[in-house]
């Protein structure tokens, strides 16, 4: 029995670990996969601190967390001393349970309303930018404030009603009493409250995505963003210090509190356990401040541009909402875009990131933030200029605007070209393992085929889906003939049996370690995969493909449309856009790019592989009948398969 | 006779939510007294002491300290210092801190506390205990730190709220020996808060019965056993025989049936009046010879003497007495003239001093409930 008890613990206490002990062991991994260990390499953690980025994120997060614990704390401590000194009873209870309520409430809905709040005061005073830093740091304070006044409330209720009175009758005035007996007496229970509070605020994710504004962005935000693309194993590097650093900060307050209990017989003797506690301490405190002043500076700059910036706007403000990993942000000795632009013109760059369209629609339609510069994908853009949400390029002022290939001119989205500018293009086709598949394959039908049943993979989003079906059968992927649609839902569920997964993201790690075998995803990201597993192949199915284009857009908020122009005109320099298509890894529109020596991907038969060997279709913007018929039969196959 | 007055309190009343704490109040104090406030839990004792202390403020009233009014003096300021119920020491602070405290506050020089302090616990016993923490002292232990804590900013006035209640009967004797002793020795006004009638009788100068927010009686131990002015102080305050009566001229009062001399006076002729006998001071002897006589309902060997009940014309008596009488038995009582205390009738006459309903586990019940330290704050 007692072994029994053992190894069940072991197991309890294993599920809970073996995750962070995974990530933990992957951040030394020396390649990129997340499933294969290549090797023991300190690379990521030294990728951390020399991507500007990340660091950034980490130090707003380490802001966010310090002000707003701090900031809770001393209300918390004075809103529970008040509820502990109230007389009634009855007073005390009610106001106890309003407390508890905050902490039962989901995050989504505190995350919403707070959002609410802001932008309906936010209206009411005239902003237009009605989150900002500001409401990220009420919203934090506001959802700590409970377990500040959580964690004090048994020390209160433990403290002597009479201490006060002691020190008063001792001489002490009574401002003077509270702070040399009360607190010291409470202390214990401050502390645990603001640890509390800091490691609350410190991964918080909901309440920041809802009342976060355009200026700023936390770590967990920014983790979430790179849903685009994989999490890159930085991250898990930087998770795992962080875990360490709180693992500390745990310890400690653990061991100070164990030491509390025990009283000691002798307060001068400085037990091992306070030193040690003193340590870890010190290593947190060092840790934190090495965060926030880190700076990496070794960076000088010897690009030659073809346009000349000027400092004209120094000093302003520039919102770019882009999505997660879509920037060359200085990992891996590449070049910092926002930075370099900063240095040029002296404009600070704020930048967030968003993980899908829809997200960054919702955001935009929420009026509550402004942003200078987006980079929506094509059926969004169709979408935003037809609610009148974007402004107007005045081309004038993007002499770099010559780059761009003319076959991304005059796009079906925006056929005159007074929207937006293209920033990627990608096409999807099919990645297989060469291992595992025979032949060379080259059509569609390849993820019907039985031979490789449970090996297939199938996108998990309803518009990626149908596509696969649809250039099976050769049809408009726009179609609006629901005739077209029941068709290719046919398809889908006579695939479903075969299927391994449906899966976005999961794609690389599956396709990297060689659990699937056949699986379809754009091109560049099928490049990224193949530096992991040299037996992936790629190519396009002769039936035809889909393909996006992300373009650079102002939205019709833009605060700084001048330095946005700026900006828009930087990101097509021949340098930085190179630069951007070696770190992406997407095809690029701009023929400097294309066209450089430099450029690794040059003429990679992949990427640029010329369209007339296969049809290419674009997403339009379906109307929402269109649009709820086909969720309606997704929705269908979905169930019907499992 | 108010020559030396440290501490006057006028006319002082406190309500709370319409609910009448104390009840015009009026008593002074005088330097180097041992006063004690005895009352049941709920009399305004602890309210009184909190007034003196500076920790709530009278609806009426005044509070002269020295000649001084001091109402609007606040807590920090009086010079008077108060033991509390459970000691409310520092728990963050050790025993030096503790007894330091005070001196700190003052901003004596670092020396000077050192050589105080030290003083102040050999007063109390805990040499050696400096750097010990609280919560490694026992009950008596922190019982005199605190002591040494109060005494070591030298107040005029010494405030100690029930601070035996929570020791155990030995610890609290011994105490009880060395605060009398330390008062002596320092020459500080005490006012001693307790529900203990024995300690208040074995250690004040005066005592200052309570109940129901006002002052029944007050007077030297002695004064109060032997002359209590009602049948509450009667009872409170020892055991005791109440028995209604009639004060037929001076000299004479009948009662039980049977007229006896006594040495009270000045009531008028037929006066109705409470009559108290203490247990000790009847005579046991054979119903013959007795003055009145009466059958043993109970009888209970205590040691010393045997604890009787009698049933008189159904009024039960308890009598000690050195005599074995059993259940059952009927016996005679004596009365001198001495032991007959005559009381004009109160609001308290009819209520005390029946042994009907007597049992020792009735006793030992109440005194179980008494032993509770009330919370001060229902009392305030």
């Amino acid at each position: 029995m007692k072994i029994f008890n053992r190894i069940f613990t072991a197991l309890v206490f294993l599920f809970l670990y073996a995750p962070l002990f995974v990530m933990m062991f992957f951040s030394f991994n020396e390649g990129k996969s997340t499933s294969v260990f290549e090797g023991f390499s300190f690379r990521w953690y030294k990728e951390l601190f020399t991507t500007g980025d990340t660091m950034t994120a980490l130090r707003n997060t380490l802001v966010l967390a310090i002000c707003s614990a701090a900031i809770a704390t001393v209300i918390g401590t004075i809103t529970a001393v008040g509820i502990h000194g109230m007389k009634s009873k009855w007073g005390k209870k009610v106001l106890l349970t309003v407390n508890d309520i905050p902490m039962m409430n989901p995050d989504i809905v505190t995350g919403v309303s707070l959002m609410l709040l802001f932008v309906f005061v936010g209206r009411l005073i005239g902003l237009s930018n009605s989150l900002s830093f500001t409401t990220l740091l009420i919203s934090h304070i506001t959802f700590n404030i409970p377990y500040v006044i959580l964690n004090i409330m048994p020390k209160l209720r433990q403290t002597d009603i009479h201490l006060v009175e002691a020190a008063q009758d001792l001489g002490c005035p009574p401002v003077t009493a509270f702070f040399k007996v009360v607190l010291p007496s409470i202390s214990s229970g401050i502390l645990s409250g603001a640890v509390m509070a800091f490691t609350l605020s410190l991964d918080d994710f909901i309440i920041s995505y809802y009342t976060v504004g355009s200026d700023f962005q936390t770590l967990p935000l920014k983790i979430y963003a790179m849903t685009k693309k994989t999490v890159k194993p930085d991250m898990y590097a930087l998770s795992s210090l962080m875990f360490i650093v709180i693992l500390l900060l745990m310890v400690a307050v653990n061991l100070v509190s164990q030491d509390e209990k025990k009283k000691p017989q002798r307060r001068h003797t400085f037990p091992a356990k306070r030193v040690v506690a003193g340590i870890m301490t010190v290593i947190v405190v060092i840790s934190i401040i090495f965060a926030l002043t880190y700076e990496n500076d070794d960076y000088e700059s010897q690009i030659v541009y073809r346009s000349t910036y000027t400092q004209e706007y120094a000093g302003t403000v520039l919102n770019v909402f882009n999505w997660g990993e879509y920037i060359s942000d200085g990992s891996d000795d590449s070049l910092n875009v926002n930075k370099e632009f900063e240095k040029l013109t002296g404009i600070k760059v704020n930048y967030t990131n968003y993980e899908s369209n829809e997200a960054m629609y919702a955001k935009l339609k929420s009026d509550a933030v402004s942003y200078d510069i987006i980079i929506p994908s094509d059926y969004m853009i169709a979408r935003l200029i037809e609610e009148n949400m974007l402004t107007k390029l005045d081309l004038s002022k993007i002499d770099n605007y010559d780059l761009i290939d003319e076959r991304y001119k005059g796009l079906y989205f925006d056929e005159n070209d007074e929207y937006s500018i293209p920033y990627t293009v990608g096409l999807v086709g099919i990645i297989y393992n060469t291992t595992m598949v025979e032949g060379t394959p080259d059509s569609w039908s390849i993820m019907w085929d039985e031979k490789y049943s449970g090996q297939i993979l199938q996108f998990n989003n309803s518009r990626d889906g149908f596509m696969t079906a649809q250039c099976l059968l050769g049809q408009d992927l726009n179609s609006t003939n629901k005739a077209d649609w029941d068709a290719a839902a046919e398809l889908l569920k006579e695939q479903s049996p075969i299927l391994g997964a449906r899966v976005m993201d999961e794609i690389f790690n599956k396709m990297e370690s060689g659990n699937a075998a056949i699986a379809p995803y754009y091109a560049g990201d099928f490049l990224t995969m193949q530096e992991v597993n040299p037996d992936l192949e790629f190519f396009y199915p002769k039936e035809g493909t889909n393909v996006f284009v992300d373009s650079v857009c102002i939205p019709s908020s833009v605060q700084n449309y001048e330095a946005a122009l700026m900006y828009i005109n930087f990101l097509l320099e021949p340098e930085i856009a190179l630069a951007n298509a070696e770190y992406i890894c997407y095809a690029s529109p701009n023929i400097s790019v294309v066209n450089n020596d430099n450029y690794s991907l040059k003429g990679d038969p992949y990427l640029y592989g010329t369209d007339a060997d296969y049809p290419t279709q674009y997403y339009h913007n379906l109307d929402k009948e269109t649009r709820d018929y086909y969720e309606a039969l997704w929705e269908e196959i979905i169930r019907t398969s499992s | 006779m108010k020559n030396n007055v440290i501490i006057d309190l006028k006319n002082i009343s406190v309500a709370f939510d319409g609910e009448t704490i104390l009840n015009n109040i009026n008593l002074f104090i005088r330097d180097k007294e041992f006063v004690t406030f005895l009352g049941p839990s709920g009399c305004g004792k602890t309210t009184t002491l909190r007034i003196i202390g500076g920790f709530l403020q009278p609806d009426s009233g005044e509070v002269i300290f020295d000649g001084k009014n001091v109402l609007n003096v606040p807590a920090h300021k009086r010079e008077v210092n108060t033991i509390f119920q459970r000691y409310a020491l520092f728990p963050h602070l050790n025993v030096f801190d503790n007894v330091a405290f005070g001196l700190k506050q003052r901003k004596v020089d670092k020396a000077q506390i050192k050589e105080t302090v030290e003083k102040m616990l050999d007063l109390v016993n805990l040499k050696g205990f400096e750097k010990r923490s609280i919560s490694s002292l026992s009950g008596g232990q922190q019982q005199r730190v605190a002591i040494a804590r109060a005494l070591a900013i030298k107040p005029r006035v010494l405030l100690l709220d029930e601070p035996l209640g929570a020791l155990d009967l030995k610890l609290r004797k011994d105490m009880q020996v060395e605060l009398k002793n330390m008062q002596q020795q320092l020459g500080i006004t005490f006012i001693y808060v307790t529900h203990d009638q024995e300690e208040a009788l074995s250690m004040s100068d005066t005592i200052v019965i309570m109940d129901k927010g006002k002052i029944q009686q007050i007077g030297t131990p002695q004064d109060i056993y032997n002359e209590p002015k009602n049948a509450f102080v009667a009872d409170f305050i020892g055991e005791s025989n109440i028995v209604d009566g009639v004060m037929l001229e001076d000299f004479f009062v009948r009662m039980a049936g049977h007229t006896f001399k006594c040495l009270d006076k000045g009531f008028a002729v037929n006066e109705q009046v409470d009559v108290v006998i203490r247990p000790e001071d009847v005579d046991v002897v054979e119903p013959e010879t007795g003055m009145i006589s009466g059958q043993v309902t109970n009888s209970i060997f205590k040691g010393v003497f045997y604890e009787l009940i009698v049933d008189i014309k159904n009024f039960k008596w308890m009598v000690q007495t050195t005599k074995h009488k059993e259940e059952g038995d009927v016996i005679g009582l004596n009365i001198v003239p001495d032991s007959i205390h005559i009381m004009k009738k109160s609001e308290y006459s009819g209520q005390f001093g029946d042994y009907s309903s007597f049992s020792d586990e009735y006793e030992e019940l109440d005194n179980v409930d008494a032993d509770i330290p009330i919370e001060s704050e229902g009392e305030a």
